[in-house]
């Protein structure tokens, strides 16, 4: 034990060190984990089925919504209500076809944005 | 003997000093551990639920899409018909014109003495469930509805609402679909 006298601080030491290794792993494993707040594939989901219905709108002959509309989302809890902004654009392209872009926003978030394209031949009701 | 008494009091002090240590590490690490494999759960029977509403939705647009005539008498079951043909048979070379029925069911089971109504949708005539039938999320289905649109009957919304039963959460979707060879349509 005459060694170890002088050794004490060394001890000390390894056990900070080993307090910061555990740490780490710690973290990593952490971060390794799927994360629970990540609302972007519920996001996605509810957006490219507003899409679809805003392309159903545009295939129609119902007018309701036929210049884009805007839903209230309630997926990430009741009390985190998701505006979401559907907005359609048409372009004729003259020999029959049509082409309908959609573009899907969240109001106050500009990170998300949804674009869906259809190509869809005209058709006479 | 004083050598030994010191050496016996240095041992001691540093176990005194390792063990918190050691049991403040152990109960970090677990519990680390759990809140990983909880996380995992939460996570794994929420992709369940949001592929099974996909699942779903994707399956009825296909439907409706394809379909001749639409009987929605039973606002719980859309009834879509529609016209199939056959690959040509090698023997006679025939192109079978059939009409084919799918039918979107929702039915409830009573889990335990009639405590709990678990719905899951099934197609009629097929025994097995479209949803609620993954080992890794329980989901039931909170809300179905198919309503045709006032201006056209061609347009059918659709809202369908689950919610998985190891998270909790639901989720709940609203779309529409147009049927362009839909001809009858039945209320």
């Amino acid at each position: 034990m005459k060694i170890l006298n002088n050794q004490r601080g060394f001890m000390l030491l390894n056990v900070v060190f080993l307090t910061l290794i555990t740490a780490l792993a710690a973290t990593i494993l952490m971060d390794a984990a799927p994360r629970i707040k990540n609302p972007q594939s519920v996001l996605r989901l509810t957006a490219i089925h507003l899409a679809n219905k805003q392309f159903a709108i545009l295939e129609s002959k119902a007018t309701a919504g036929a210049n884009g509309f805007k839903e209230t989302s309630y997926n990430l809890g009741k009390d985190n209500p998701v505006v979401f902004d559907v907005k359609p654009e048409v372009k004729e392209s003259g020999d029959g076809w049509r082409t309908f872009i959609v573009t899907v926003t969240i109001e106050g978030d500009k990170s998300f944005e949804l674009e869906a394209e259809r190509t869809i031949p005209l058709v006479t009701h | 003997m004083s050598r030994i008494k010191r050496s016996g009091g240095f041992v001691f002090a540093e176990f005194a000093i390792a063990l918190p240590l050691l049991i403040l590490l152990f109960y970090g690490l677990a519990t680390v551990g759990l809140q990983i494999f909880h996380l995992g759960r939460i996570q794994l029977a929420d992709y369940v639920l949001e592929e099974e509403v996909h699942d779903v939705l994707s399956r009825m647009i296909y439907d409706a899409r394809a379909a001749k005539s639409l009987n929605l008498t039973e606002p719980l079951a859309p009834d879509f018909t529609y016209r199939t043909i056959n690959p040509p048979k090698s023997d006679g070379g025939l192109i079978a014109d059939v009409e084919e029925h799918r039918v979107y069911k929702l039915y409830g089971t009573l889990k335990q003495a009639g405590s709990k109504i678990e719905y899951k949708l099934k197609f009629e005539g097929d025994g097995n469930p479209i949803t609620g039938d993954n080992y890794f999320g329980a989901t039931r289905v909170m809300d179905f509805k198919c309503r045709p649109d006032d201006a056209d009957k061609k347009l059918l919304h659709i809202t369908l609402e689950m919610q998985s039963e190891i998270s909790g959460h639901k989720i709940k979707i609203i779309t529409a679909v147009y049927m362009p060879g839909c001809e009858t349509f039945i209320p």
